[in-house]
């Protein structure tokens, strides 16, 4: 993980990209327990940013040409990890990206999505393997739950999570 | 078949809850670094179950 930042924060100094944040499970591995993931999404930010054209050839291109880094269909292989560069793609991972928590990993300092906005984005997408992770954070209760309600009113999704809580405590109780 | 044998449902159920939060207790208390490495090991089992599309990340 360590060698990743150190290409990640290359890439910043290098002025391939302006600003990363983690996100994934990787992310909420820092919040929870961990759940199980086989890749680690890099969120990007570059100055050719655009919600409608999305070009990674500059990224690729370094990662391959100084990096030794080999792609895999959607991944790209750096340092024997498989990482997904994503943009932020709407306005809820934006400002999910805006937001971001600055932690530490040995001597490396990086940002990741805060815990709610990572929940947002669960939410959101409502994939199966995201139900569980809710469920677990539902359990663990360390998230702060104005914090959530505010961003899931701003972003409509309050429905969505309320519909989500009840078919958990469904299955669970 | 468990070693253990519990004298009802309930004190296997109180046990199991007990366990579950001291689990819980010792998650809460792990480092970043240490919980990375338990993702691994969790990725090393699914690795050998044939659910990786990667082999499992490096510990470094």
């Amino acid at each position: 993980m360590q060698a990743v930042l150190k290409v990640l924060n290359d890439m910043v100094k290098d002025g391939v990209i302006q600003d990363f944040v983690i996100g994934g499970a990787s992310a909420l591995l820092y919040f929870s327990k961990p759940t199980f993931t086989d890749d680690i999404d890099v969120f990007i930010y570059t100055t050719t940013h655009s919600f409608t054209v999305i070009d990674l050839s500059p990224v690729y291109e370094y990662l391959i040409k100084k990096k030794s880094a080999v792609p895999r269909a959607e991944h790209i292989l750096l340092e024997g990890y498989p990482i997904q560069f994503l943009i932020p793609y709407d306005t809820l991972s934006l400002e999910a990206f805006e937001n971001a928590v600055t932690v530490s990993l040995q001597n490396f300092q990086f940002k990741i999505f805060n815990l709610e906005y990572l929940m947002a984005i669960m939410i959101q997408l409502g994939k199966a393997k995201y139900l569980e992770r809710l469920r677990v954070l539902l359990e663990d209760q360390t998230f702060d739950e104005k914090k959530l309600l505010s961003i899931l009113e701003r972003f409509h999704l309050v429905q969505k999570w309320d519909k989500i809580k009840k078919g958990l405590s469904a299955i669970y109780e | 078949m468990s070693k253990h044998q519990y004298s009802s449902k309930e004190v296997f159920l109180k046990r199991m809850r007990r366990d579950k939060e001291k689990l819980d207790k010792a998650y809460k208390t792990l480092s970043f670094e240490e919980k990375l490495r338990q993702l691994v090991k969790l990725q090393e089992k699914a690795w050998f179950m044939g659910k990786m599309k990667f082999k499992p990340w490096p510990i470094k």
